[in-house]
């Protein structure tokens, strides 16, 4: 009885993804979406690093940045198809994570914000001063449009497009969570030496993380680039860092869901805040950071994973191993 | 290169550098208190200076009382921050990351409230330490007055610091707290009032430092903001997060390479300067350089 | 008679402390070796050292006759040194089968790609890694705790798992650092057991212990550390009755 509340539940959910552009009011709700299902992408990878291997960044926006302008200059510079400019994006935006990580795999956690801080800033200021490349502050402009033919892809269809590639990468972070990889991951989290006793090298380990969470945020700068049509330095600035750091935070660091309620809540709760409070703009920026300092301050755990307990429970399932799937056929204890 | 101008950038360096180190300060206080690291610490720079110049400016105090009363309204929000965040978040179940993000946000929240109540544009700092332009002449060399002002509140503030540390019953208290919690409670001493204690200390001496910095970079957002707040990170990361002078010592080697960069380079990459001094202490000398002005305790 | 470890002439100083002083040593492979000595005479440091938890300020350890001093310790774990900690070291985030496939992780070939596209291979890998893992907590009695985790069990039972966990590595060399320590009698009995299990196992074993009861019915021979110094070697009951040993531990009869 129980399984089947869990299988509806679950197909109502997945119904509801597939068809959440007929319930959207307008384009503007539709787009707005569409950013949140990057920044679930976004989000999920910074579960992924400091959830699962336990590595600070608060530098993310940096990658997000490689991803989207390396993406843009492939296919307006070179002309490449965007699947092209996509995967350039991401390779590099991978590349320069596993690069970041390498002299800071030693440095804990307070040190290692502070390096990714450094590094976020430092590409902030290469966007804004390299303008032969990047255009500057002025910004990039006609990048090219996703479309099929000549028929431009309309927010629906980017909808789609995104959403297949966010189920693609939460798929990947499973798949990497339930194996010996992740098993890895949390080992070094836990207990470094340990960890290292084990036999794992946690040097590699740590940079593998750093290398496959920058790759998630390259993927979502990419994405970005390419439905917006135009890039400039203005969202790749620190703010958009903490921003993804709180999401991932508010989301959820021990679960899988974390980047999931922390990607749609922070993407859709400035939003409807800015388009509910009148006056001053910055009025809905302080009740935004409010918010979030509220949710973190009663629930540090985050709502994913709150979320999914009340839920375990409600089909009574006793909540999984860290990195096993329910092994088959055996006991739970 | 005279020898003057090199006297005046050593002199402005030191000054300037010294106001980082306090900044610096809070950020040690607190990691030494509690295990944290308060990305708000920049905030109390830019609440002090605000609420300086609306008790001065607005409210025509005189200069003793604006001081005070924003010290002392700066030294309730460090306990309200022990209490309505710090607390709140340890019981229910947040660690280090947590407070992190929640701080992020309290940082974000009051440049956004300073924004909303006094608008984005900078105000000029009201002319206590005397006007923007005048000078004390010390020998060949003359000093903007502002600089020697800041100099002697910087230099009576820690020397203050170091007879508190060094010399009385807080300082111990605070000593040992800071290298062994549950030793220190052994001993009688009250390990609870030490950490308000700490909190209030560390806001208390970023929000002066605030004002301090204020006749330099007017009372604007950028004191409650990213480019500031690095350089109190920098300063405290030099000091190994461990010494309090290391800290200060910290932040006067900053200033002088900023100030001295500045001949060199274009002023606009100034807050590059203190990125390349953090990686490059975070990479070689992660334990900091200025990590032992407190040994032998 | 074959040894699998030799240190020569091991010193480690720690700024002014010299924690272990030109330590000449052997473990002869498939015996039990045992190093005693009072508290604080460097018998952690030594086990550290050959971990590779830190290098030695100088000397050698040759390892199957390989160097292994300058290695970390992942790479000695790899090679064959497994080892427990002083302090139970367990991964608490994990649960207790979890636990013992962590260095299992070493026998899964599988690459990313595999994971990512979750092929066959990892799946038999998975599955063989599993089963083998499950044999090793049978054998330690810990089978129906598989899915526990650490925090909730009893202490006897959390070493047996740190030695699992050690065992899981398959090694050619088991360090146990001070592993009936904190026991009451009954976990003191268990522990035995299991030394018994390895040795009829024909483990190699290097044993820290500070309790000579232990001692007396586990090693076929000992070395006694005494201020970072070797300062005798030998069958135990020549050991118990040296002169320079009983002044050592003087005092700390348990």
């Amino acid at each position: 009885m129980r399984q089947t509340l869990k299988r509806i539940v679950y197909f109502l959910f997945f119904a509801f993804l597939l068809c959440m552009p007929l319930l959207s009011k307008n384009d503007y709700d539709l787009f707005v979406t569409n950013r949140a299902l990057l920044n679930v992408i976004l989000a999920s990878g910074l579960v992924f690093l400091t959830g699962f291997a336990g590595q600070i960044s608060l530098g993310q926006a940096g990658f997000s940045a490689i991803g989207a302008y390396t993406s843009a200059l492939v296919t307006v510079k070179l002309g490449l198809p965007i699947p092209v400019g996509i995967l350039a994006g991401v390779a590099l935006s991978a590349l320069v994570g596993l690069l970041v990580a390498i002299p800071s795999f030693k440095l804990k956690a307070f040190f290692l914000s502070l390096m990714t801080i450094a590094f976020g800033q430092i590409i902030w200021l290469l966007l804004v001063n390299l303008t032969k490349l990047t255009g500057g502050s002025q910004g990039l402009f006609n990048i090219p449009l996703m479309k099929i033919g000549n028929n431009l892809f309309s927010n629906t269809m980017y909808y789609y497009v995104f959403l297949a590639f966010a189920l693609l990468s939460l798929v990947l972070i499973n798949r990497i969570k339930y194996s010996h990889i992740g098993r890895k991951m949390f080992a070094v989290n836990d207990d470094e030496i340990a960890a290292e006793a084990c036999g794992i090298n946690s040097k590699n380990t740590k940079i593998l993380a750093f290398g496959i969470s920058a790759a998630l945020a390259g993927l979502s700068g990419s994405l970005y680039a390419h439905m917006l049509g135009f890039l400039t330095p203005e969202p790749f600035v620190f703010f958009e860092s903490g921003n993804a750091v709180a999401m991932a935070v508010v989301g959820g660091l021990r679960h899988m869901s974390g980047g999931v309620v922390g990607g749609v809540l922070l993407t859709w709760l400035p939003e409807l805040l800015r388009l509910n409070i009148r006056g001053f703009e910055n009025y809905y920026l302080i009740v935004n950071s409010s918010i979030v300092l509220l949710i973190i301050i009663f629930l540090p755990k985050g709502l994913g994973a709150s979320l999914f307990n009340g839920l375990s429970r409600l089909w009574g399932e006793n909540p999984r191993a860290m990195t096993l799937r329910n092994p088959k056929g055996k006991e739970k204890a | 290169m005279l020898f003057n101008d090199l006297l005046q950038n050593i002199i402005g360096g030191v000054t300037v550098g010294s106001t980082y180190g306090l900044i610096g300060l809070g950020v040690v206080f607190l990691w030494q208190s509690i295990n944290r690291i308060n990305f708000a610490n920049i905030s109390s720079a830019m609440l002090a200076a605000y609420l300086f110049y609306t008790f001065y400016t607005q409210l025509h105090f005189g200069f003793f009382p604006s001081f005070i009363c924003s010290i002392l309204i700066i030294a309730i929000y460090g306990m309200l921050l022990r209490y309505l965040v710090y607390e709140p978040i340890t019981r229910h179940g947040g660690d280090k990351l947590e407070f992190v993000v929640a701080t992020l946000m309290l940082c974000i929240l009051w440049l956004s409230v300073i924004n909303a109540t006094f608008g984005g544009l900078p105000k000029p700092f009201p002319p206590v330490f005397g006007e923007a332009t005048s000078f004390v002449q010390l020998g060949p060399i003359s000093i903007p007055s502002v600089y020697f002002w800041i100099f002697l509140v910087v230099l009576l503030l820690i020397l203050g610091l170091y007879f508190l540390l060094r010399k009385t019953f807080i300082g111990k208290m605070l000593r040992a707290t800071a290298q062994n919690k549950e030793a220190a409670a052994l001993m009688g001493i009250n390990v609870n009032l030490t950490t308000s204690i700490a909190f209030m200390m560390a806001t208390t001496i970023v929000g002066i430092a605030g004002i301090l910095l204020a006749p330099i970079y007017f009372v604007s957002l950028e004191l409650g903001g990213g480019s500031i707040g690095v350089k109190g990170f920098a300063s405290a990361v030099m000091g190994g997060l461990i010494d309090p002078f290391g800290a200060i010592l910290g932040g006067i080697t900053i200033g002088l390479i900023e100030n001295f960069s500045t001949l060199f380079i274009s002023s606009a990459y100034k807050d590059i300067i203190s990125f390349m001094i953090l990686v490059a202490v975070l990479l070689w000398k992660p334990r900091g350089i200025f990590n032992w002005t407190t040994k032998g305790d | 008679m074959s040894y699998i470890l030799e240190t020569k002439a091991l010193t480690k100083k720690f700024g002014g402390i010299v924690a272990n002083n030109g330590i000449d040593l052997l473990i002869a492979e498939g015996k039990t070796t045992g190093l005693i000595g009072p508290n604080g005479s460097g018998k952690t440091t030594f086990i550290n050292q050959v971990s590779g938890i830190f290098p030695p300020t100088s000397g050698s350890i040759k390892f199957k006759g390989t160097e292994i001093s300058r290695k970390p310790a992942c790479k000695v774990a790899s090679m064959g040194i497994a080892r427990t900690f002083q302090r139970i070291q367990l991964f608490d985030r994990l649960n207790v089968l979890e636990n013992v496939l962590v260095p299992r992780g070493k026998f899964i070939s599988s690459s990313l790609f595999d994971v990512a596209f979750g092929t066959k291979k990892l799946r038999h890998e998975e599955d063989q890694q599993y089963e083998k893992s499950m044999e090793l907590l049978r054998l330690l009695g810990l089978e129906s705790d598989a899915m526990t985790y650490p925090s909730k069990l009893p202490y006897g039972k959390r070493r047996a798992l740190e030695i699992a966990r050690a065992l899981a590595l398959e090694p050619s060399l088991l360090l146990l650092d001070e592993p009936a320590a904190g026991m009451t009698k009954e976990e003191f009995v268990e522990v035995l057991r299991i030394m018994d299990i390895l040795k009829e196992k024909k483990i190699t074993m290097l044993l820290v212990e500070h309790t000579m009861e232990f001692i007396r019915k586990a090693v076929d021979w000992v070395y006694v550390l005494n201020f970072g110094e070797v300062i005798a070697q030998g069958p135990f009951e020549e050991i118990e009755k040296n002169k320079a040993v009983i002044t050592a531990y003087l005092g700390d009869e348990e």
